[in-house]
């Protein structure tokens, strides 16, 4: 059976959690599926959740980092959660860092972080709105 | 006269004192021929098959009923019989083909034909071998030509030569059969559409396509990139197409003039119209941004579509410095926070 890694939209944002033994080719249709969606799907956040996984090799760090740019292309942030200590450690003594990629410690805080982000920068719309209608009627 | 008379050496005149030779009357021509293998190559290359087929069985079809005409008004023959046969004669004379007829029925006055025959030593069958090799196909066309030239004249109505093997097609000699066009189905198709004249001229057809193509690129130089002036501040820069270095030229004369007459403090740049985007295009992309950079506007990009945000982030593009944001609505929202952030602070 093919497996493939779901991507799961949830209000603003898509949720992508790894939790498979990533390969190669797994990782190229991810990257692609991620930019399909997040261009398709009405969305301002996306949360990669890799606590289930134990093992990144250089390869796989560097395509989340694409996939982040690629996202960010598009006007989508995106954030790592759920890093394991020890894949964290790897990471860094490999020197794959993830420079540009927000990280949270859990999915949970990705998406306060995001929603967070995501209700100031309504609030400010909001409030410009208000502005311009005000000056509308002003006129 | 009878067909075993003929004899084309006594038949011809050389006139070496006016430079011709004549037939009847008739001036005829002595080629090289290697001289007609170039001349085929060359309509073969700069014509194409179809083409050439159909003007070689066309000059084949004049040199059968231009002797049949000759021959029938200059010479009295005995019988139908040596009329109609003089013709394959006079084309194993003149050193095109040796014809052997096998089978040869007709009534002139009910207007039936059918001939069958072998031909040896096609000069043009030898030609097309030399020059292309082994084919697929019959490749004796002005000898097809030829025999329905002659065969038409004869007969009084229109009839087709088809080639049933063909040395140029790896057999060991050429065979013919000849029948009026009424009486083929569609196994002739090839030869009655070769000699059929149709309207069509690769000169015409390639200044008709010339004429296409300017039109095209009178078509794409009016389309211009426009620069909007959507909100107060805000300028928008629809791109569509490709952009090549002229285009990125144009693209930023227009918006640099555009920043300058409005003292917009915004700009929002929309790719969503470009299908493509390699390095060089991001980087023209890039060169318009700083530009309007410089004079003090704020540039967003909006309307990556997913493949170019994946090919942009493989090939590596530098877009750290550039605010890409989902689309131009997005982007619009974007432009008056900033505004209104810069009023306050102002």
């Amino acid at each position: 059976m093919r497996r493939t890694i779901p991507i799961i939209k949830l209000r603003q944002n898509l949720i992508v959690s790894i939790q498979i033994e990533m390969t190669d080719r797994l990782v190229g249709e991810l990257k692609e599926n991620i930019a399909y969606e997040v261009r398709a799907q009405e969305v301002s956040g996306l949360v990669i959740e890799v606590s289930a996984v134990d093992f990144l090799d250089s390869y796989i760090a560097r395509s989340i980092q694409q996939i982040a740019k690629i996202a960010s292309c598009m006007g989508v942030e995106t954030i790592l959660a759920g890093l394991d200590p020890s894949v964290a450690i790897t990471l860094v003594e490999m020197g794959a860092d993830m420079l540009g990629v927000q990280t949270a410690l859990d999915l949970e805080d990705a998406l306060d972080l995001l929603e967070e982000r995501q209700a100031a920068s309504k609030a400010e719309e909001e409030l410009v709105l208000a502005e311009i209608y005000a000056q509308l009627e002003e006129t | 006269m009878k067909v075993s008379d003929l004899d084309l050496g006594e038949m011809l005149s050389f006139k070496p004192d006016e430079g011709r030779v004549t037939l009847a009357g008739e001036r005829m021509l002595i080629f090289r021929q290697d001289s007609l293998g170039v001349l085929r190559r060359l309509l073969y290359d700069q014509l194409g098959e179809r083409l050439s087929r159909s003007i070689l069985t066309h000059f084949g079809h004049q040199c059968g009923s231009g002797d049949y005409a000759t021959l029938s008004a200059n010479y009295e023959w005995e019988t139908d019989l040596d009329e109609m046969g003089a013709g394959p004669a006079l084309h194993t004379w003149e050193g095109i083909v040796h014809v052997e007829p096998l089978h040869l029925e007709f009534d002139r006055k009910a207007g039936t034909f059918h001939m069958k025959g072998i031909w040896r030593n096609s000069y043009e069958a030898e030609i097309h071998r030399e020059l292309f090799g082994v084919g697929e196909s019959p490749v004796c066309h002005s000898l097809t030509g030829y025999a329905s030239g002659w065969c038409s004249g004869f007969i009084g109505r229109r009839v087709i030569a088809i080639e049933t093997k063909c040395v140029g097609k790896g057999d060991e000699h050429c065979e013919f059969e000849i029948r009026p066009v009424e009486d083929w189905n569609d196994e002739a198709d090839a030869w009655r559409e070769a000699l059929e004249t149709t309207d069509y001229s690769l000169s015409r057809e390639l200044e008709a396509k010339l004429a296409v193509i300017q039109e095209q690129e009178l078509a794409i130089s009016e389309l211009n990139t426009p620069v909007m002036e959507i909100w107060d501040d805000v300028l928008v820069l629809p791109i569509v197409g490709v952009v090549d270095t002229r285009r990125s030229m144009e693209i930023m004369n227009n918006l640099l003039l555009s920043i300058e007459q409005t003292q917009a403090r915004c700009v929002i740049i929309d790719v969503t119209g470009v299908e493509v985007v390699d390095t060089k295009t991001a980087d023209y992309l890039l060169k318009v941004m700083r530009a309007a950079n410089l004079l003090g506007s704020r540039c967003v990009l909006t309307g990556l579509s997913s493949a170019i945000a994946q090919t942009l982030v493989e090939i590596g593009a530098d877009l750290s410095e550039v605010r890409t944001l989902r689309n131009i609505k997005e982007g619009l929202k974007d432009c008056l926070k900033f505004l209104r952030a810069q009023t306050r602070a102002g």
